[in-house]
């Protein structure tokens, strides 16, 4: 069970959960535009800052995209900011969310993952976010409401470390974990404070002791071009270190450990391996700790880090085991689940040949049932 | 690995009568008496009247499991149609119990209920709401009658972590009126070993 003595246990939803990780973690600016399932994410920010509470600028905006504009540009003049969407929201933000990237602007945003319409859907599925796996976004999946909290002030220090200046969007399923109740531990401002010290943006448009001036946005022909790019190449690549660095500094600080770029579960002695993001993975530990068979031959790796992308961690485990299962709560059409393409080419690129079984289960929020995973597990196994 | 306790609970309302929000008390009443708890919500499109589903799972030890309660160990419903138009009863586990709002005796409605229904409790949370004046534009309010007959039927929570949670979630009069229906129905439900 939980320990009270670094915070307050209070039972909440995802939601007020990502709510309480950026209100501990002091944000300059919010802005942000509702969506289902994620605006009592924002809501709750509100009313934080008009009872003051939260002492942030909450700028009313009229579309995602403007939300994302507006935390962009604030994070450009220096200031922590926060904005939350989902689903078509994030599609909307795209433009400006591949701009964030390149402008070095470390924004955390957490996206309640929602389905794609039509048909109209509210329901959790992960292809909304991973349609920006490509966008120099750092991007996280949570596996419950604790790591919900935890993950975005982790985000912060992450997203802001000198070596890796980048956005980072923390995902939770929507109303798996948006909408739903558990206990999770509030830590207490002063440690977050300790841990998560004020924004030092190594550069900024308004800092007048910057020297000399600098531009931001500018055309930049071919070969420069490459080099800003090489650049958000190399800051993920930091990023991995850095993942590893916070994680361990926040277990000392708070006590908690959900992974870093991946968590372990049940990985010692077993022939098979199930591989799936956050809360996914998390429903897979419980059915394989609900099955005396299962538990001796399965285990779980949860990917917390989908970019940067735990390539050696993967890789590595392959190699000691039978079978790789990845269940993918996504679908690229005419391709198939997204993070099985990512496993299957990182084995390859390692030379690694332990066979990858490919299931897609939970589109548009349908159930990922424990008899699911069974079964799945079972066709595999015998 | 070996689950000690695990207890699971379906919540069927109707849209606006506050399943939601019991199943919300319930968890935070649960965890106090250090229980881990969770409360689901099926979110649709609510309509008042409609069927409303809520579930919880409480344990001693850390759920992981995130799916809905298909087939629950206790079933509460706030009416009785409701227990007779939705498939929840079908599927309450064997040896399972039923909550119910109902104004009427045990005898008068035993014919639909399954054998493997082993414990039923009766109580009249509508006449609870309707002698406490307890009302939100027009409803009957209940849900907080049907937490306080939970806490005696399940024997957990106690009823004190019950009307803490209500006087917390609503501070004043509103509160203290609704602890006092939580306690009355307490009192009065009616439990039945089948």
């Amino acid at each position: 069970m939980i320990t009270e003595s670094k915070g307050t246990v209070k039972v909440i939803t995802g939601n007020a959960a990502a709510a309480w990780g950026a209100r501990l973690s002091r944000p300059d600016v919010i802005a942000a535009y509702p969506i289902t399932p994620q605006t009592t994410i924002v809501e709750t920010l509100a009313r934080w800052v008009d009872t003051g509470e939260l002492k942030a600028h909450m700028i009313r905006v009229e579309s995602e995209h403007s939300a994302m504009a507006a935390v962009m540009g604030a994070s450009a003049a220096g200031a922590r900011t926060y904005t939350a969407t989902s689903s078509q929201g994030l599609l909307y933000m795209a433009e400006m969310i591949s701009w964030a990237a390149g402008a070095r602007t470390p924004i955390v945003m957490s996206v309640v993952d929602r389905a794609l319409g039509p048909p109209w859907n509210i329901w959790s599925e992960h292809t909304d976010a991973l349609m920006l796996r490509d966008s120099g976004w750092i991007l996280f999946w949570a596996a419950n409401n604790q790591e919900v909290l935890d993950s975005v002030i982790q985000a912060y220090k992450i997203a802001e470390h000198k070596e890796v200046i980048l956005p980072a969007m923390v995902m939770h399923d929507g109303f798996i974990l948006s909408h739903t109740t558990m206990p999770v531990e509030i830590p207490k401002q002063e440690l977050v404070d300790e841990f998560l010290p004020p924004y030092d943006p190594p550069h900024y448009v308004m800092n007048p002791k910057v020297s000399p001036p600098i531009t931001f946005g500018n055309i930049a022909l071919p070969a420069d071009y490459v080099k800003f790019r090489l650049s958000i190449e190399k800051a993920m690549k930091n990023a991995k270190k850095i993942i590893k660095k916070v994680a361990a500094e926040f277990k000392e600080f708070f006590g908690r450990w959900h992974g870093d770029l991946v968590s372990y579960y049940n990985t010692e002695g077993v022939d098979t391996i199930v591989i799936a993001l956050g809360n996914v993975a998390e429903q897979v530990e419980a059915t394989i700790d609900s099955s005396k068979e299962l538990k001796k031959r399965a285990g779980v790796v949860k990917v917390r880090a989908f970019r940067p992308f735990p390539k050696e961690e993967i890789a590595n485990i392959a190699r000691k085991v039978s079978n790789i299962v990845v269940i993918d709560r996504d679908i690229s059409f005419g391709w198939g689940g997204i993070l099985a393409g990512e496993v299957r080419a990182t084995l390859h690129e390692f030379r690694v040949d332990t066979p990858v079984y490919g299931k897609i289960m939970g589109i548009g929020g349908d159930e990922i049932l424990p008899e699911h995973i069974e079964k799945s597990l079972n066709e595999i196994l015998r | 690995m070996v689950i000690t306790l695990l207890i699971e609970i379906t919540w069927v309302g109707r849209g606006g009568q506050g399943a939601v929000t019991a199943s919300r008390l319930f968890a935070s009443a649960v965890y106090r008496e250090n229980y881990w708890a969770q409360s689901i919500v099926f979110f649709g499109a609510e309509r008042r009247g409609a069927p409303v589903y809520a579930y919880n799972r409480l344990s001693d030890k850390v759920i992981k499991f995130h799916h809905f309660v298909n087939s629950p160990d206790i079933a509460i419903f706030f009416d009785l149609e409701l227990l007779k138009i939705t498939k929840v009863l079908q599927n309450l586990k064997d040896g399972g119990s039923i909550l119910l709002n109902y104004s009427g005796s045990l005898s008068s409605i035993k014919n639909i209920i399954p054998k493997k229904v082993k414990k039923i409790g009766i109580v009249d949370a509508t006449g609870i709401a309707v002698e406490l004046e307890l009302t939100i534009a027009g409803l009957h309010v209940i849900n907080t009658a049907m937490l306080g007959a939970l806490s005696r039927i399940l024997n957990l929570p106690s009823i004190d972590a019950i009307q803490y949670v209500i006087k917390n979630n609503w501070p004043g009069k509103i509160g203290e009126k609704n602890a006092i229906a939580a306690t009355k129905a307490y009192n009065n439900i009616e439990i039945t070993e089948l």
